[in-house]
């Protein structure tokens, strides 16, 4: 007997209810984009570039450009690994989820729900809901080391895993709470302030930056940036406690920071708007905003700082302005984090769209309380876009190449199945094969999702020659 | 109105950039350029949130 006819086997009555009714209410949750968006509803690319430069402009550059200074990276690592990083990124969105996204103009959900089957999306979604649990602690812990400042508070330093002062865990407390309400009253309101922010966010970075320059030895027209950039900020040796980081580090990361929306193929969700594939290009503004200027600003900023604490370290740099920045942005980047955690929760539980948001802010607040969630952030950004990509991989391989081999293609939907035992198998082997790889031969984790993603193409396709093959014979 | 609102949030970001640059150039002294950028915060935030709150982008 095959898995997955084990697997039914073993369903009883009350399993397939249940079953029913989670594909019922993931339905209706992603009701209002199950058809492909019509010709009348496409957006101009002025839209994507607001978009992507608002999105990748938030609360996580204000850490990464800071622990990539920690981590011990050089000038020529920085700028020049950021740009081959970050071209690698906007590629991956102009020639991998672009022209699929216009092509078949349809949200990740359901182009997953109808290669995978409900089942899988169920899980998938589960998943996906705690790894935004995590990255909204991480924001809610950056704004409380702002918030902190007056009350004199203990802030975590590059080495603190745990808790360190009762008054951290009050603060992140406090800054969890109001986030968490504030999500549940006004979530739309929200996300406009978030827009509203993001253009004076970007110039508070590059403000900030310029305001330190003093600070290290910079003087107007003595031409010597260069050298202090690389005897002071980017000196090539990791801080105490930090592993070292290379050019490779660095390219990896740039590229592969945001792989769940790339490889992974979550942006299928917005590109499906765009008249054309070339506007995935429009990732560059993000990327280079965002993922270059606004790293390479708050490196700066950490190197002219005498603390770990981001919204000390902006404080410090620019007085009140800088607070607010920091709070602003991890306040803005766990609002709509808490929103998708939420939606992904509501089809698991059932309950009302406030009370999953008050459990999403509840994980949420308890995760922020552990500052390693900001201070290993980088790895959990490799971690979260690894977690996702094997599934990216699934997508690309069901549109190209499965037609090609004679096989068929939205297979769950085509054969009336909850979960594609094919795609199930390539996300969980990958996914054991990545820790096992990380945890044994001590393989970091921003170099495991690119392999990963290539192996899961051939190993989806590989798993769906035989699930095809079987289930065509059982059903024969 | 709108272009009120505009105006206001283009001083406000002139405003919280320039004294960073002054400051840099030694024209400017460090509290006077975070007082300053505090300022240039408020009017932005005052005048992009009727100019830009209620502007419909892709979600």
């Amino acid at each position: 007997m095959q898995p997955h006819l084990i697997l039914v086997a073993h369903f009883d009555y009350q399993t397939m209810t249940t079953q029913s009714s989670i594909s019922k209410r993931l339905d209706s949750l992603y009701e209002f984009d199950r058809e492909p968006v019509t010709k009348n509803k496409l957006q101009g690319i002025g839209n994507f570039l607001g978009m992507y430069a608002g999105e990748h402009v938030a609360g996580t550059e204000f850490v990464i450009g800071m622990l990539f200074v920690a981590h011990g990276v050089s000038v020529r690592d920085m700028f020049l690994g950021g740009v081959i990083g970050n071209i690698l990124a906007i590629c991956s969105w102009a020639f991998l989820t672009a022209p699929i996204a216009v092509k078949v103009r349809l949200s990740l959900y359901w182009q997953l729900k109808k290669i995978c089957g409900s089942m899988l999306v169920f899980i998938y979604n589960i998943v996906n809901a705690l790894m935004f649990c995590f990255l909204a602690g991480a924001m809610v812990a950056v704004a409380a080391t702002a918030v902190g400042i007056p009350f004199g508070i203990q802030m975590p330093a590059l080495h603190d895993l745990l808790p360190n002062s009762i008054g951290w865990v009050l603060t992140v407390l406090g800054v969890g709470a109001v986030i968490t309400v504030m999500a549940i009253l006004g979530f739309d309101a929200l996300a406009r302030f978030a827009k509203v922010a993001a253009p004076w966010m970007f110039l508070i970075f590059v403000a900030a930056a310029i305001a330190v320059l003093p600070k290290l030895g910079v003087a107007p027209g003595s031409g010597n940036f260069w050298e202090v950039a690389r005897e002071s900020i980017w000196t090539g040796v990791a801080k105490e406690g930090q592993s070292q980081f290379s050019i490779w580090h660095v390219i990896f990361f740039s590229w592969l920071a945001n792989a769940a929306m790339h490889l992974g193929m979550s942006d299928l969700t917005i590109l499906r708007y765009a008249r054309k594939w070339q506007y995935g290009f429009s990732s560059a503004v993000g990327m280079f905003l965002g993922h270059y200027v606004a790293w390479i600003a708050s490196g700066i900023l950490y190197a002219a700082a005498h603390s770990d604490a981001p919204g000390v370290v902006a404080y410090e740099a620019i007085g009140l302005a800088g607070a607010i920045c920091v709070v602003i942005a991890g306040w803005t980047t766990a609002n709509p984090t808490l929103y998708r955690a939420g939606m992904a929760l509501q089809v698991a539980t059932g309950w009302s769209r406030w009370k999953v948001t008050l459990l999403a802010g509840a994980i949420t607040t308890t995760a922020a309380m552990f500052p390693a969630l900001v201070m290993k952030l980088l790895d959990f950004v490799a971690l979260y876009g690894l977690v996702l990509i094997p599934m990216g991989a699934v997508i690309l391989a069901d549109y190209y190449f499965i037609p090609r081999m004679g096989l068929q293609s939205y297979y769950a939907e085509k054969k009336k199945i909850d979960f594609n035992m094919a795609a199930a198998g390539t996300w969980f082997l990958m996914l054991a094969l990545a820790l096992f790889m990380n945890f044994y031969f001590k393989i970091e984790l921003y170099f495991l999702p690119a392999p990963v993603w290539i192996i899961s193409l051939g190993l989806y396709l590989l798993f769906s020659k035989l699930y095809q093959k079987e289930t065509k014979s059982q059903t024969a | 109105m709108k272009y009120i609102y505009r105006l206001m949030a283009i001083a406000g970001l002139t405003i919280t950039l320039v004294p960073p640059i002054l400051y840099y150039a030694g024209s400017m002294g460090e509290e006077r350029m975070k007082l300053i950028m505090f300022l240039g915060t408020l009017l932005w935030f005052s005048g992009a949130i009727p100019w830009l709150g209620k502007k419909k982008t892709i979600s």
